[in-house]
């Protein structure tokens, strides 16, 4: 599968970023909470890169390349918990409403219209109002609405994968409906799936920060959206570029790794030719 | 007739869909058309039969078998499954129907998963039908269907096999629970000729070998009497005429099976013979209501016995009623090439006369042509139905009996039922009335 060379590589800065995400914070110089002092006892505010402080530090004096990468756990863990979210919850509707039909499609697509018309970032605020600011929360608020668009292309593949001759065979022979999306249709949507977990995790970082950002999550999770945040709040943006750019940047590599990388795997195995997936095959 | 009940016998089955019908329909409670995909089709298959159903597209014979393998809900009519009629299954019997009547697919491309390899695909049936062996079962059919050896092909996906070795495949697969019937349709229409011989020799073989009784569909007469014993020809959701293979080839008694015999290629340019003339395309199978479906093309439609009459001049006139009927009549395009204005009724009724006839009437036949012609451009299509049917009215706008000709050849036309000497077989009349 990693034959691919563009797939390999963005693999690679997908592992690496999944890599920081666990052992992140081990490699941190410093505390993250640690203000730094200069050699005539002045906090270091917003110190640009030096020896000491490759990436800078912030306008409380803390040191950047710690904070980037204590923040990179929980940066992955959004993309995973809300890109899990989205595909689980979009691919169960959209495979059982294209796949059933009837008043059951009826009844699902009409929701998924419904949370379609709801304008995300007002009812992410209304919605944690009610569960309460936290890290999780905001990760939750959006796996539960950033759904529909997976429902709703995973619905359309499902019925034109019930249409082709295999499926009507199947059914014939006397497969029942569970073993038919089970062997036939998840297998076929399975690209379209992976496609969407790809964009859900970008979509999920870019949200979680953004959120961050606006104040209604968890501003003591130093994510690299609550850095961004941290420094536009403090006003030291513009004058102290090293603070928001490098988590900025990093955001970015991992939302477009993800991305490419999704549509990487989702051409190679819908091209599967016998070489690489017959040794998996059960005999 | 012996005891035993036939392997499958069709009873007057009906399968009709409903035409979505608007919003606007619905609030006005209209009625919704009926698609009559399959009009009371009555067959049998006895044991190690081979039977084969030809007809145009768009004649019903792919819902006739989606209804046959229970993939369609029958409208009307019953299938009965050695004695046990379909609509009385319970769950337990559906599972064995399903594992003893299997089904090809025309489409060799789209019929096998392209997700899973050929094992997989072959074992699938086994598994729903927790049949053990699994591997010892696929490496036979395999080799039966001669794709050798079955280990070159076993870890496939279809993408990395042909067209033939797919439908071979596909054959397989309905092969491999030893079923009593497969159900076949169009199996080799995808293949290009020297893969289609090779591929329906070997089904021919198979079901032989295996003892299986077929039915297959196609609308190709040259496959059709190589693998099958008995025709069944249908038109429009009926079948027209049943007859022995050899025979219905040698002399069609039914205009429409002589026109489907007449238009098989034969591959010398010497040969000359007379073809016959079929006009237009089928109508669409919406509310058709009673009388021959094929009388609106059928080159032998019967005139009424009272009046003297061609028979082009009374097709055409049949095929202008029916436009009548239909609302059909391209009236502004014929008033487009007229120049001048519409006040002269006699100009208008000459002009549609000119477009859709070029045969001359006389005396009665054409002063009653005449006098409806002018009804219709006096904005009268009523009278001028009215007209037109009470001197044209033809026996084919009944529907025909199915008559028993001779052994074993069964013609719905008009042109056989002579009423006294042949079996009556049923009465589509009489079941058309639930």
């Amino acid at each position: 599968m990693l034959n691919d060379r563009t797939t390999a590589f963005y693999f690679t800065i997908l592992m690496f970023i999944v890599f920081l995400g666990i052992f992140g914070p081990m490699l941190a110089p410093y505390d993250v909470l640690t203000t730094h002092y200069d050699d005539n006892g002045n906090i270091m505010r917003a110190e640009p890169p030096s020896l000491a402080h490759p990436l800078g530090t912030t306008h409380a004096g803390y040191d950047v390349l710690s904070r980037v990468l204590v923040g990179a756990q929980p940066t992955v863990l959004t993309g995973l918990i809300g890109g899990g979210m989205i595909l689980t919850i979009g691919t169960t509707i959209g495979i059982t409403a294209g796949y059933v039909g009837g008043r059951t499609e009826t009844v699902l697509m009409r929701f998924t219209d419904f949370v379609y018309g709801v304008p995300l970032i007002p009812f992410a605020i209304v919605l944690i109002t009610f569960m309460g600011v936290g890290f999780l929360s905001s990760i939750v608020v959006i796996g539960l609405i950033l759904w529909r668009g997976a429902a709703r292309v995973i619905r359309a593949q499902t019925m034109q994968v019930k249409q082709y001759p295999f499926v009507k065979v199947a059914k014939a022979t006397g497969a029942s409906t569970p073993r038919i999306i089970v062997k036939h249709i998840l297998p076929n949507v399975a690209p379209m799936a992976i496609f969407f977990l790809a964009m859900g995790v970008g979509y999920a970082i870019v949200l979680q920060a953004g959120l961050t950002f606006l104040g209604v999550a968890d501003p003591f999770v130093p994510s690299w959206g609550v850095m961004i945040r941290n420094a536009f709040d403090s006003g030291y943006m513009a004058s102290a570029p090293w603070w928001s750019i490098t988590p900025g940047l990093l955001i970015g590599i991992t939302v477009l790794s993800t991305f490419m990388f999704g549509r990487g795997y989702e051409d190679l195995i819908s091209e599967d030719g016998a070489s690489a997936e017959a040794e998996t095959v059960t005999a | 007739m012996s005891d035993k009940p036939p392997l499958l016998e069709i009873r007057n089955l009906k399968k009709y869909f409903e035409q979505n019908s608007g919003l606007l329909d619905m609030l006005l409670r209209r009625e919704p058309n009926h698609v009559q995909a399959v009009d009371d089709v009555s067959l049998t298959l006895e044991e190690n039969e081979s039977i084969a159903v030809i007809g145009e597209s768009g004649c019903g014979k792919t819902t006739l078998l989606l209804t046959l393998i229970g993939l369609h809900e029958m409208t009307g009519g019953d299938i009965i499954y050695k004695g046990r009629p379909v609509s009385e299954f319970t769950s337990a019997e559906w599972k064995r129907y399903r594992r003893n009547v299997q089904v090809v697919f025309q489409d060799p491309f789209n019929s096998l998963d392209p997700k899973m390899t050929i094992e997989e695909t072959l074992q699938e049936p086994l598994k729903i039908h927790g049949i053990g062996d699994r591997k010892e079962r696929v490496r036979n059919v395999l080799e039966h269907v001669e794709l050798n050896p079955p280990e070159k092909y076993l870890r496939r996906k279809p993408r990395n096999l042909s067209g033939g070795e797919k439908q071979r495949v596909s054959i397989a697969r309905a092969l491999i629970l030893e079923p009593d019937i497969i159900l076949a349709d169009e199996p080799v229409s995808m293949l290009d000729v020297s893969t289609q011989a090779a591929v329906l020799r070997k089904m021919k073989d198979l079901i032989e070998d295996f003892g299986v009784s077929m039915i297959y569909i196609s609308h190709d007469l040259s496959t059709v009497s190589y693998i099958s014993d008995v025709v069944n020809v249908m038109y429009l959701g009926r079948i027209v005429e049943t007859a022995p293979t050899d025979r219905i080839l040698a002399e069609p008694k039914h205009p429409y099976t002589e026109a489907l015999v007449s238009a098989v290629p034969i591959p010398d340019p010497n040969h000359d013979r007379e073809r016959t003339r079929m006009s237009g395309a089928p109508r669409d199978p919406v509310d058709l209501g009673d009388g021959c479906r094929f009388r609106d093309r059928c080159p032998s439609v019967i005139p009424p016995d009272t009046i003297e009459i061609e028979q082009e001049a009374y097709r055409e006139i049949m095929e202008f009623r029916e436009l009548l009927e239909r609302d059909e009549i391209a009236f502004e395009r014929v008033m487009n090439t007229l120049s001048g204005s519409f006040s002269d009724d006699r100009k208008m009724a000459d002009a549609i006369r000119e477009d859709y006839f070029t045969h001359e009437l006389t005396g009665e036949n054409n002063a009653v042509l005449k006098e409806a012609l002018l009804a219709f451009v006096n904005e009268k299509p009523e009278v001028a139905t009215e007209r037109l049917r009470k001197r044209f009215e033809s026996v084919c706008e009944t529907s025909p009996r199915t008559v028993e000709d001779e052994d074993g050849w069964r013609v719905a036309c008009h042109h056989y039922d002579h009423g006294v000497t042949e079996m009556q077989i049923d009465q589509p009349e009489t079941a058309q009335s639930d």
